[in-house]
C-alpha cells in the first residue's frame, strides 16, 4: 500500500466580494497517494481551479479566505498552519504547479534559464553555474531540442508547446512530491496536447510524484488518470476509479458529462444530436437549497430540493453525493 | 544593439529639422514684428531700418532660417536683445542651477514613489495601501504654489526670524560645488513633496495591473518571496512606463521650473526665459523654444533605446 502524500479535509474557500460571500469551494475532501494521478473534473466555475490554488495557498487574500476548519496535509503536515515563510519553502519544492496558459505563465522579460535558475537556487541552494547546468539537463529531460541554446531564450521566442515544456521543467526542478496541473493542455494544439500529457505521465512514473490533473476534458482524464473526482458548484459530487466512472457513473451529473462527449460512432449507431445537460450552472451568490444539481437533473424529486446530499461511500469503494444514485444500467437504484 | 542606437539617432534628424522649421515659422511668420516690439511706438523709420538690418531680418526668410540653423549647430547663438548677453553663455550659466534645482528631486520622488507604489500594489486593499492612498491624495490636493509659500515661510524664514537658526537659505544661489548645495535643498524637497502623491498613485496603478499577471502567480507558486516578486518580477515589467514617465519630464526639468526659480531667485533657465518673455526678447525666446523641442525629441529616442534594453520583446528593427 503506497503512502498518502496529500490529504484534503473539508476545504472551504470563500471570496468576500461586493455582491456578498461567494463560496467557491465548499467542504471538499480527497486524498492522494504516492505516484497516483487524480483527475479533478468540472465545468468552468465548479471550483476546481480555486481548489488547486487553495492547495498552494495562492488564493489572493483579501478577497479570498480559506476557512480555518479546512485541513490540507502534505505528508502529514497541515500547510494551512505554517507561516508564510515556511509556505514559500514548500511551494515549488514539495508541491509544484503547471498552469493553463504557457503564454502568460512565464515572465516575458526574463530568459527561461533565469526563471529556472531562480527556483533551483532558492530551493536547492545551487550557485549560478550549477543551476544553469541543471537547467540545461531539465530542458533536455522535458524534450526541448537544443537546450543549451534554448535556455537563453525569452518565452516569446518559444512556441506554446515548448513553453509548456519549459514550465514542466520548472515544476520538476526540485522533484516535488505533488504536481498540480491546472488545465495544462487547454491552450495547446491537439497534437501538442497528447505530447504534453504523455510527457507528464512519463516523468511522473520516473519520479514517482503524485499528480492532480485539473481539466474540463473527460477525454484527457480517460487517458491519464487513475482516479477521478467530479466537481459541481464547489463540491465533489462523485469520486471513483477511472474505469468504474466511465463504465457506470453513479451521479446524474457525471452521466450527463459522459453523455455529452462526442463519439466517432455516433452517426453509425443512429445517435442523433449530441446530448447536452439542460439548464445552467446556478449563480454562486444564490445557490439553491438541497442538491445543487437538482434544477438540471432528469430524476430530481421534491426531496432533492430540500435535503442536502452528502458525499457517502457506496459499496464498491466509490463515493457519490446523490440521494438517488444511478445503478449499473443507468436507472434508479 | 549599437546599430539600433545609431539608427535611432539618425531617425531623429528629420524630426529635428521639421521641429526647427515649425518653430521658425511660428516666430518669424506668424508672430509680431520683433523690431516694433522692441523699439516701441516712438521709433523712427530709420531706427527701424537700422535695427532690422542689424538683426538680419531684412534678408530673405530662408537665409534667416539657415543662419539660425548655423547658429544652433555651432552653438554660437548670438546676443540677447535686452541684456546684450551672449545667448550661449545664458544657456550654459542657467542650465546648471536649473538642473541642480530639479533633477535630484526627480530621482528622489521617482525612487520613493516607485517603492511606495510597489508596496501598495503588493498589499493592496490592506490598511498600508489605504493609508498611503489617503496621504497621496492629500499631497496631490495641495497647490504647488501654496507648498512653496508655506515651506519658504516656515522652514526658511521663520527659523531665522524667531530663533535665529538658519535651516535653509530663504533665496539666492551660488555657483560652484559645494557652495550651491544649501540653496537647492528646499526647492528639491518642495518638488519631491508635490510630485510624490501623483507619482505614487501612477506607479501603484501600473504595479497593481502587473500583480494580477499570471507570471506573478507562477513566481509565487515556485516560492518567490515578497522582495523577489516586487523588485525582480514586477519591477522589470513596469520599467517601460517608468522610463516613459521619468524621461518625458526630463526636458522640463532641465529648462527649469519657472515658479521655483522665481520664488527662490535662482538664475536658472526658467528665470531667464521669464525675463526674456517680459522684455520681448524674441531671439532668446525662439532659441529656448527650439532647444526645449530638441530636448524632447532626443530624450524620447533615449527612452526608446532604454526600453529595448529592459524588454526583449521591443523589436530592434
Amino acid at each position: 500500500m503506497s503512502k498518502t502524500v496529500l490529504e484534503v479535509e473539508n476545504l472551504t474557500t470563500e471570496f468576500h466580494v461586493e455582491a456578498g460571500v461567494a463560496r467557491a469551494v465548499d467542504g471538499v475532501s480527497f486524498h492522494l497517494k504516492e505516484g497516483e494521478t487524480l483527475g479533478l473534473v468540472g465545468e468552468s466555475g465548479s471550483g476546481k481551479s480555486v481548489t488547486s490554488l487553495s492547495l498552494m495557498r495562492l488564493v489572493p487574500e483579501p478577497p479570498g479566505r480559506i476557512l480555518p476548519s479546512s485541513k490540507i496535509r502534505i505528508n502529514g503536515r497541515d500547510i494551512l498552519k505554517v507561516s508564510d515563510r515556511e509556505m514559500q519553502k514548500i511551494r515549488g519544492d514539495e508541491i509544484a504547479m503547471i498552469f493553463q496558459d504557457p503564454m502568460t505563465a512565464l515572465n516575458p522579460v526574463f530568459t527561461i534559464g533565469n526563471q529556472l535558475s531562480e527556483v533551483l537556487r532558492r530551493h536547492q541552494g545551487l550557485n549560478a553555474q550549477s543551476a544553469r547546468k541543471r537547467g540545461v539537463e531539465l530542458l533536455e529531460t522535458v524534450g526541448i531540442p537544443a537546450p543549451k541554446k534554448r535556455i537563453d531564450n525569452y518565452p516569446h521566442q518559444l512556441s506554446g508547446g515548448m513553453r509548456q515544456r519549459a514550465m514542466i521543467a520548472m515544476a520538476l526542478s526540485c522533484n516535488p512530491k505533488i504536481l498540480i496541473a491546472d488545465e495544462p493542455t487547454t491552450a495547446l494544439d491537439v497534437t501538442i496536447q497528447a505530447q504534453i500529457l504523455e510527457l507528464i505521465n512519463k516523468l511522473q512514473k520516473e519520479i514517482g510524484m503524485a499528480t492532480i490533473l485539473i481539466t474540463h476534458d473527460l477525454a484527457v482524464v480517460a487517458e491519464v488518470c487513475d482516479r477521478v473526482a467530479v466537481m459541481y458548484c464547489g463540491r465533489i459530487v462523485e469520486e471513483s476509479d477511472i474505469f468504474d466512472l466511465f463504465e457506470h457513473p453513479q451521479h446524474p451529473y457525471t452521466r450527463g458529462l459522459i453523455s455529452s462527449i462526442p463519439r466517432i460512432d455516433d452517426a453509425e449507431k443512429g445517435r442523433g444530436e449530441l446530448y447536452a445537460i439542460p439548464g445552467m450552472v446556478p449563480d454562486i451568490h444564490s445557490l439553491p437549497d438541497g442538491c445543487r444539481f437538482a434544477e438540471r437533473c432528469f430524476q430530481a424529486e421534491a426531496r432533492c430540493r430540500s435535503e442536502n446530499p452528502v458525499l457517502r461511500e457506496t459499496a464498491d469503494g466509490r463515493s457519490v453525493s446523490c440521494l438517488f444514485p444511478l445503478s449499473k444500467d443507468g436507472t434508479l437504484r | 544593439m549599437l546599430t539600433y542606437i545609431a539608427r535611432k539617432f539618425l531617425a531623429m534628424i528629420p524630426t529635428l529639422i521639421g521641429v526647427s522649421i515649425l518653430v521658425f515659422v511660428i516666430f518669424n511668420v506668424v508672430g509680431d514684428d520683433p523690431v516694433y516690439l522692441y523699439l516701441g511706438k516712438n521709433a523712427t523709420v530709420e531706427d527701424v531700418e537700422i535695427m532690422r538690418h542689424s538683426m538680419g531680418l531684412d534678408k530673405p526668410l530662408w537665409t534667416q532660417y539657415l543662419i539660425s540653423m548655423k547658429e544652433l549647430v555651432t552653438f554660437n547663438l548670438g546676443y540677447s536683445m535686452s541684456s546684450k548677453e551672449k545667448i550661449t553663455d545664458m544657456f550654459l550659466n542657467g542650465a546648471g542651477p536649473s538642473i541642480a534645482l530639479t533633477l535630484p528631486a526627480l530621482f528622489l520622488y521617482s525612487g520613493i514613489s516607485i517603492v511606495l507604489g510597489l508596496i501598495c500594489a503588493y498589499w493592496r486593499g490592506t490598511w498600508v495601501d489605504k493609508m498611503i492612498a489617503v496621504l497621496a491624495t492629500v499631497g496631490m490636493s495641495i497647490s504647488y504654489v501654496a507648498v512653496m509659500i508655506f515651506a519658504q515661510y516656515f522652514l526658511a524664514f521663520m527659523p531665522v526670524e524667531k530663533w535665529g537658526v538658519e535651516i535653509f537659505p530663504i533665496t539666492g544661489y551660488e555657483n560652484g560645488f559645494p557652495d550651491f548645495i544649501p540653496y537647492i535643498l528646499l526647492p528639491n524637497l518642495i518638488t519631491t513633496f508635490v510630485a510624490l502623491g501623483y507619482n505614487t498613485r501612477f506607479f501603484r496603478s501600473i504595479a497593481v495591473e502587473e500583480m494580477n499577471r499570471d507570471y506573478i502567480r507562477t513566481a509565487r507558486a515556485y516560492g518567490a518571496d515578497t522582495r523577489t516578486i516586487l523588485f525582480k518580477h514586477v519591477l522589470k515589467n513596469i520599467m517601460i512606463p517608468i522610463i516613459a514617465r521619468v524621461v518625458v519630464t526630463l526636458p522640463f526639468m532641465i529648462t527649469g521650473s519657472f515658479l521655483l526659480e522665481q520664488f527662490f531667485v535662482v538664475p536658472g533657465l526658467g528665470y531667464k526665459l521669464l525675463h526674456a518673455i517680459e522684455s520681448a526678447d524674441f531671439k532668446v525666446v525662439r532659441t529656448f523654444t527650439m532647444l526645449i523641442a530638441f530636448l524632447v525629441v532626443v530624450t524620447n529616442s533615449v527612452a526608446d533605446i532604454l526600453n529595448s534594453m529592459v524588454d526583449p520583446r521591443v523589436k530592434l528593427s
